[in-house]
């Protein structure tokens, strides 16, 4: 695996703000990684924060990361017992110039505009393409349900975005009874 | 033999009369006859005793002779009991009761030892309570003289065996008679005996022993002070056992009136000399201590004195003296203003070493060097003086050590598993590591922090390793090296790498190839330029013939992203060399494409030949410098924006461009006072002026040094600085640097706390804000 | 070389005094800096995100260690990137316009 790309774009998408997707590292080693995209607005998946797993094999670049949804979501290209994803690009159409970041901000943009026809969810597919409200409702309730962020999460996830320690900014907001004010005066001395 | 007769006789009975009648009794014949006829007479007569006979003062004379006196009406009494217990004990009668005795010989000796004891108390209380206050100096003085006596007829005849088997004291005293003849040993042991009976031999002992160790004292001042290419401890053990235990068995052996067994005798003279030994241990140790900065200034020479020291803060409680003592030293003698970054850095170093020797296990140096270590860490040079010394100064890489090994090294480690005569020797060595000595309690305690011990042993060991731990870590450290090994690559007009090239090697042993790719593409690139230029002028020749790529050009062609940051500029290149960086250009092309050349023309190095009509004068500058003194071929006077336009470079930057020429006499510069224009005028009698044509002219450099980077890098922060003090007043270095990270989003603040404090401390040095230690805050203006 | 500084010097001829005595200066050596670019933008290879002008991933040294090569679609890779990504695929085509990869002659890119 290509250490130096992958170090690379995980660097570039923490410097990116902006584009409401993030990733982390988790273990020892670059081949796992955890991201996270926002919902798009104007969407059913809209206030949601989705949880996507990343697995990067040693080929990487040349083979598409493994990537699946961790939270819960109703989407026809998305199962919904599973996670896993049917798009494109992380299958047949995958190019050495495509990144983590990328194939990221693909699975938002999926979020905009399913695919009913090329499904990875039948029976999803099924009541986009027959039943809009239900299938509205239900994705909403799903994201409501599965990917919603609880305030003090957001707040503790801001803090850490800031650079503190998880440790420290949770005892931070603990002290600060959840208050994201009070617990960033007090890490700020 | 006394205790068994006592057990014969009823305690309570018998005791009790003969108490009364011993009372008062008896100093032994002999005490008081020697010192009537004996003691006082010699003494006096010898003129070395003059406190008792001849005291000035009338209170003195008195006491003198209230002391005699008294002395004579104790003897008195004594002989008169003495007397009376031998008649009865010769009339076959027991001593204590008067009856018939059968055992009266031992009860005689048992009586006759206890008046004897009585006496001898009292004779003390008296000598004690009434002996003139001139007797001490009386007796200093006699030892005094017969100590020196000694030591001089010692020193005369120093062919004498001085490290002769003297331990045992039985040819000690016979040479010693040899040495000083009879009448004078004699007399020695006379006076001991006699101060002995008198019960003074408590002090006696206090007054020969400041003898003693006065002389060495002085001795060993006058050997071993300032002097430490010598070791002094030996010798001043066995001085002390040759010569001073000499003089000391034979008055140990008078006045504890012969010793009772050869094993006695043993002990007590190996208790002087261990005493004296030990005395020789503080002395040594205590001047060593004073002396510390200058040995390791000294050092290596001073080894020896280090390996004394050594000895002598093994055997002493000086531990926490010495710490203290060095520190100060330190910090009085090295740690101020006026010592350069390479004088502490080579002194930090010595240091290093010779506390390494004094403490192997490294605990010394691990409490000392931080002294000296946050000193350098505030100066500014101390990163580039660290790696020059490291890589070029010294031959510091070519020490064995580095706890940085890289994975391969880690790797043949493991591998080794078949036991080679190698494997066996690292074998001993690690049964030497295991061989655990105590750390000194007073350093201990000082030092028990885990995480430092835990660093200690490696940092203080390896040289390189503790230089590197100034800097924080081997990433700076590379860096630097990176710079140096630029700046010296490019200006220079020669391609010689085979030195950097080593020294890369080297590096590269201690710190992995990995990172230093960057020093070695740069070298590759030193290499390929060579090899590329006489390909190109070989192709330019065979094409042309006639105008050709001179030998007297060169090009140093970079893969920039992997040098340090280059300085931009302008210069108008002259017709010629701009011939060939088009000719050069256009042939790297057809050989290279599609890569091609970017000419730096600012950059780059010159060797010029200055004629001042005699005698030539070389320099090596940059191309800008090279310009400037060129104008002054067609005139010799230039106003500073007319020769900055002539040579094509911005007028802000040829002040600093030309002061090299200013400095070396060659041109002079004059400000018209009214208009303010600065002239730059060719030196008239040049030659008279150039002093060292090689003094400051050192070309200036291509590369942005670690710190203009940072500056250039950290620029961008100021105003967020600014704006955060000004709005909040006053702010810690973590505040600023979280707040940095929180709010700076173009460009992303991505910089170490370390960083910042860097720039910070840039900050309070142009006065734009001011530290007390905890808070900035913006300076009032 | 001798050094002819009256193409940059001779702005303020008139006024000038003329040299009273023989300064000459000669270079013995004059060295020059330049480097070098594949000239292929400032950008980064597409597949391993390195510099053109650095190294490809197993490269140790830049330049003719890592050669650039372009195809036909004008994209530019390292050679042993797009080779690697090429025999790794049955269709050959450009990883960021997945057009036809056909490598684009010497000639073609020297314009």
């Amino acid at each position: 695996m290509d250490l130096s790309r992958v170090q690379k774009e995980i660097r570039e998408i923490s410097q990116d703000k902006a584009s409401g997707i993030s990733v982390r590292v988790l273990g020892e080693d670059l081949t796992r990684l955890e991201g996270t995209l926002k919902g798009p607005k104007d969407t059913v998946y809209e206030g949601g924060i989705f949880v996507v797993d990343i697995e990067i094999k040693g080929v990487y670049p040349f083979e598409p990361p493994k990537m699946r949804f961790k939270s819960k979501i109703w989407h026809p290209n998305v199962s919904s017992q599973n996670g896993a994803i049917c798009l494109d690009i992380l299958k047949d159409q995958w190019s050495p110039a495509l990144t983590i970041k990328t194939a990221l901000l693909s699975l938002q943009a999926l979020l905009c505009s399913p695919e009913p026809n090329d499904p990875q969810d039948a029976v999803v597919a099924k009541q986009y393409l027959n039943d809009m409200p239900l299938f509205e409702q239900t994705a909403r309730h799903w994201t409501r349900t599965y990917a919603s962020e609880t305030a003090s999460q957001k707040n503790l996830k801001q803090l850490l975005e800031m650079g503190f320690s998880e440790e420290d900014a949770s005892t931070a907001l603990d002290n600060a009874g959840g208050d994201l004010n009070t617990a960033l005066a007090a890490l700020l001395g | 033999m006394v205790g068994k007769v006592v057990m014969d006789v009823d305690p309570s009975s018998s005791i009790e009369p003969s108490m009364e009648a011993a009372k008062g009794l008896e100093v032994g014949e002999r005490v008081l006859v020697d010192f009537e006829r004996g003691f006082k007479a010699r003494m006096v007569d010898d003129g070395a005793w003059r406190g008792l006979g001849s005291s000035d003062t009338a209170d003195e004379k008195k006491r003198s002779q209230v002391l005699v006196e008294t002395l004579e009406r104790v003897e008195e009494v004594r002989s008169g009991h003495t007397e009376q217990l031998r008649a009865s004990a010769s009339a076959g009668l027991s001593p204590a009761c008067g009856k018939p005795s059968a055992s009266n010989a031992a009860e005689l000796q048992f009586w006759l030892d206890k008046i004897e004891r009585e006496a001898r108390s009292i004779v003390y209380s008296v000598v004690v309570v009434s002996a003139p206050a001139s007797l001490s100096d009386c007796v200093a003085q006699f030892y005094r003289q017969a100590f020196r006596e000694y030591i001089d007829t010692s020193e005369e005849t120093s062919s004498m065996e001085v490290e002769g088997p003297s331990e045992q004291g039985g040819d000690q005293k016979g040479r010693i008679e040899a040495l000083m003849g009879g009448e004078w040993c004699d007399r020695l042991s006379f006076v001991g005996q006699t101060l002995n009976k008198l019960g003074l031999s408590h002090q006696s002992e206090n007054i020969y022993t400041d003898i003693v160790f006065d002389h060495l004292e002085n001795w060993l001042e006058e050997r071993a002070a300032g002097e430490y290419t010598e070791a002094c401890l030996l010798a001043a053990q066995k001085y002390n056992q040759g010569v001073i235990m000499g003089f000391l068995e034979l008055l140990l052996e008078s006045t504890s009136h012969g010793f009772g067994s050869e094993e006695s005798k043993n002990d007590v003279v190996g208790q002087w000399k261990s005493r004296l030994d030990f005395f020789i241990y503080e002395i040594l140790g205590r001047m060593r201590t004073e002396e510390m900065f200058d040995i390791v200034v000294d050092f290596p020479e001073s080894m020896q004195a280090l390996k004394d020291l050594k000895v002598c803060l093994e055997h002493t409680n000086f531990t926490d003296l010495f710490i203290q003592k060095f520190s100060s030293q330190l910090k009085k003698r090295l740690l101020h203003l006026g010592a350069g970054t390479p004088v502490i850095l080579a002194q930090y170093i010595s240091s290093i070493k010779a506390l390494n020797i004094l403490d192997p296990s490294g605990i010394l140096s691990e409490i000392i060097c931080p002294l000296v270590k946050d000193y350098l860490k505030k100066r500014k040079d101390t990163t580039r003086c660290t790696v020059n010394m490291v890589v070029y100064d010294e031959n510091l890489l070519l020490v064995n050590g580095g706890e940085e090994e890289d994975e391969g090294a880690e790797g043949r480690f493991h591998e080794g598993g078949a036991q080679s005569t190698e494997d066996l020797e690292d074998v001993d060595l690690v049964l030497k590591e295991l061989q655990w000595e105590p750390v000194p309690i007073q350093a201990a305690q000082l030092f028990n922090s885990a995480s430092v011990r835990n660093t200690f042993k490696t940092a203080s060991k390896d040289i390189v390793a503790a230089l590197i731990d100034v800097l924080g870590n081997k990433e700076y450290f590379i860096k630097e090296y990176k710079m140096i090994l630029a700046e010296r690559l490019l200006s220079k007009v020669d391609d010689d790498i085979d030195d950097e090239t080593r020294i890369l090697e080297l590096l590269k042993l201690r710190f992995g190839a990995n990172s230093l790719r960057d020093c070695e593409i740069m070298l590759k690139d030193m290499a390929d330029s060579k090899r590329i230029t006489s390909n190109i002028r070989a192709l330019v020749q065979q094409s042309q013939g006639h105008s050709a790529i001179t030998q007297d050009f060169s090009t140093v062609i970079l893969s920039e992203l992997f040098w340090p940051p280059l300085f931009e500029g302008e210069v108008s290149t002259p017709k010629e060399v701009q011939w060939m960086l088009d000719t050069f250009g256009s042939q790297y092309k057809a050989l290279k494409a599609p890569r091609t050349l970017h000419w730096k023309p600012h950059l780059g190095v010159v060797d010029l030949e200055l004629d001042f009509g005699g005698e030539a004068k070389e320099f090596t500058v940059s191309v800008a410098q090279a310009l400037i003194i060129s104008q002054f071929e067609s005139r010799v006077a230039w106003e500073s924006e007319e020769l900055a336009a002539a040579a094509g470079m911005a007028h802000e930057s040829l002040a600093e461009k030309a002061s090299i020429w200013v400095n070396s006499g060659i041109l002079k510069k004059s400000v018209d006072k009214g208009t303010k224009k600065v002239t730059y005028k060719l030196v008239e009698d040049v030659e008279d002026q150039v002093e060292k044509p090689h003094a400051h002219t050192k070309p200036d450099l291509s590369v942005m040094s670690q710190e203009q980077q940072m500056e250039m890098n950290m620029k961008v922060y100021e105003s967020y600085v600014m704006g955060m003090v000004t709005n909040l007043e006053s702010l810690p270095l973590e505040k600023i640097h979280n707040m940095l990270k929180m709010f700076v989003l173009e460009p992303v603040y991505d910089k170490t706390i370390q960083e910042l404090e860097a720039f910070l401390a840039k900050l309070v040095n142009d006065n734009k804000l001011t530290f007390d230690g905890i808070v900035y805050r913006k300076k009032k203006r | 070389m001798m050094m002819d500084t009256t193409t940059t010097a001779r702005t303020t001829e008139a006024e000038a005094a003329a040299p009273p005595r023989a300064f000459k200066v000669k270079v013995k050596h004059w060295r020059t800096l330049a480097s070098w670019s594949w000239n292929a933008g400032d950008d980064v290879c597409g597949i391993c995100r390195n510099p053109f002008d650095g190294c490809s991933p197993e490269a140790k040294y830049p330049g003719d260690d890592s050669p650039v090569v372009w195809g036909t679609c004008r994209h530019a890779f390292h050679l042993q990137c797009i080779t690697q990504w090429l025999s790794s695929q049955t269709e050959q085509r450009c990883p960021i316009c997945r057009q036809n990869w056909e490598f684009k002659s010497a000639m073609e890119t020297d314009e």
